[in-house]
């Protein structure tokens, strides 16, 4: 564009008698680099319309957005982690639960077994005495009592397992306990007899 | 409002709006504050209220003046403001300061034209920034064809004075 043609649009730009068009041209112009030195003090007006004109939205919610969902995929993976670890030790834990109430079930078995094994004969020398005829009675009975007893369910073995298994702990927890308070007993006694023998 | 509307129409000026709305509040964030509640409420009318609007980005200009004016008149009633709100303000828009520090003249010319009154300065803005016609600048506005040419004449006048001047 030659020095004239802007200075023209220019003089009506200043009236507010220009098309969109002729704005545009002549902003093209001012922002194209090559400014007639008799115009170069319009340029800063134009280039300040350009730079406002390339201002944008910055959409921070966007960046708000992923933020909180990549901690949530933290927070889930951590969360299974733990459980995963959490179950695998409730499983070892459970069986040895188990494995123990099994051996316990066993030896609980057998002792059953034993006594009720070792029982008849006494009776069966009791009663032997006053009857004949009952002996039979009761040698039913005792039979019954052999094979019933020594089949205790699994449920209740375990149960009987796990409350031995804490009672143990607490017995030996409670001995722990109580060694401690001698140990404290002890050392009170030590200490007081410290200063009498200072006064002494 | 539908789907296939909001994105046709008004999501592709959400820059237009955010740039109107900075010039009225000459804060950041409340022109993004403007320009979501904008959208928000133009995505929330009811059809029936939406089947007159003959130009849209014209009738969404309007909505972001009215909703930058509310703003800007309770920050100035609010007197308990707290303090960062105006420092953050003053940051946002040039300084007399950084204007005439050097030779930034483009800075300077962006002062001039914040600092043109109010009509002035919004119809200079939708023409020259945002190059909307007469028409649509009467219509975003609200005003007659007559105060747009007016003002616009008048906001171009005292800028090249100022240049001239300076």
């Amino acid at each position: 564009m030659k020095y004239e043609e802007v200075q023209e649009i220019l003089d009506r730009y200043w009236e507010g008698e220009t098309t969109l068009e002729e704005e545009r041209r002549i902003k093209a112009y001012f922002n194209g680099g090559q400014i007639d030195a008799r115009l170069s003090h319009i340029g800063p007006m134009f280039q300040a319309i350009r730079e406002e004109q390339s201002l944008q939205l910055v959409t921070k919610a966007k960046a708000a957005r992923i933020r909180p969902r990549r901690y949530l995929w933290a927070i889930a993976a951590s969360l299974a982690l733990l459980l995963t670890a959490g179950w695998w030790m409730f499983r070892a834990a459970d069986t040895t639960i188990q494995t123990a109430a099994n051996t316990i079930d066993e030896s609980s078995q057998s002792i059953k077994i034993q006594k009720v094994v070792e029982k008849p004969p006494s009776s069966l020398a009791i009663e032997a005495q006053p009857a004949q005829n009952t002996l039979s009675i009761k040698r039913k009975a005792s039979r019954k009592r052999v094979k019933t007893t020594p089949f205790i369910d699994s449920e209740t073995a375990m149960a009987m397992a796990e409350i031995k298994a804490a009672l143990a702990l607490v017995s030996s927890k409670l001995y722990a306990g109580r060694n401690e308070a001698i140990k404290g007993a002890t050392y009170l006694e030590r200490m007081e007899k410290i200063p009498k023998r200072k006064t002494g | 409002m539908t789907w296939d509307l909001f994105h046709q129409q008004v999501f592709p000026i959400r820059h237009k709006l955010y740039r109107f709305a900075l010039r009225i509040t000459g804060s950041v964030h409340e022109a993004e504050d403007v320009v979501q509640e904008v959208m928000e409420k133009v995505w929330k009318t009811a059809p029936a209220q939406t089947e007159n609007v003959q130009n849209w980005e014209a009738w969404c200009m309007t909505l972001t003046r009215n909703r930058s004016l509310d703003k800007t008149r309770s920050q100035t009633l609010r007197r308990t403001s707290p303090l960062e709100v105006e420092v953050d303000r003053k940051s946002d828009t040039v300084t007399p300061a950084q204007a005439t520090e050097g030779n930034d003249l483009i800075a300077h010319v962006k002062l001039m034209m914040q600092q043109l009154p109010e009509k002035q300065k919004l119809v200079m803005h939708l023409r020259d920034i945002e190059e909307l016609s007469y028409d649509e600048i009467a219509a975003a506005l609200q005003i007659s064809l007559d105060q747009v040419k007016v003002n616009l004449h008048r906001a171009r006048k005292a800028i090249r004075k100022k240049m001239i001047n300076d």
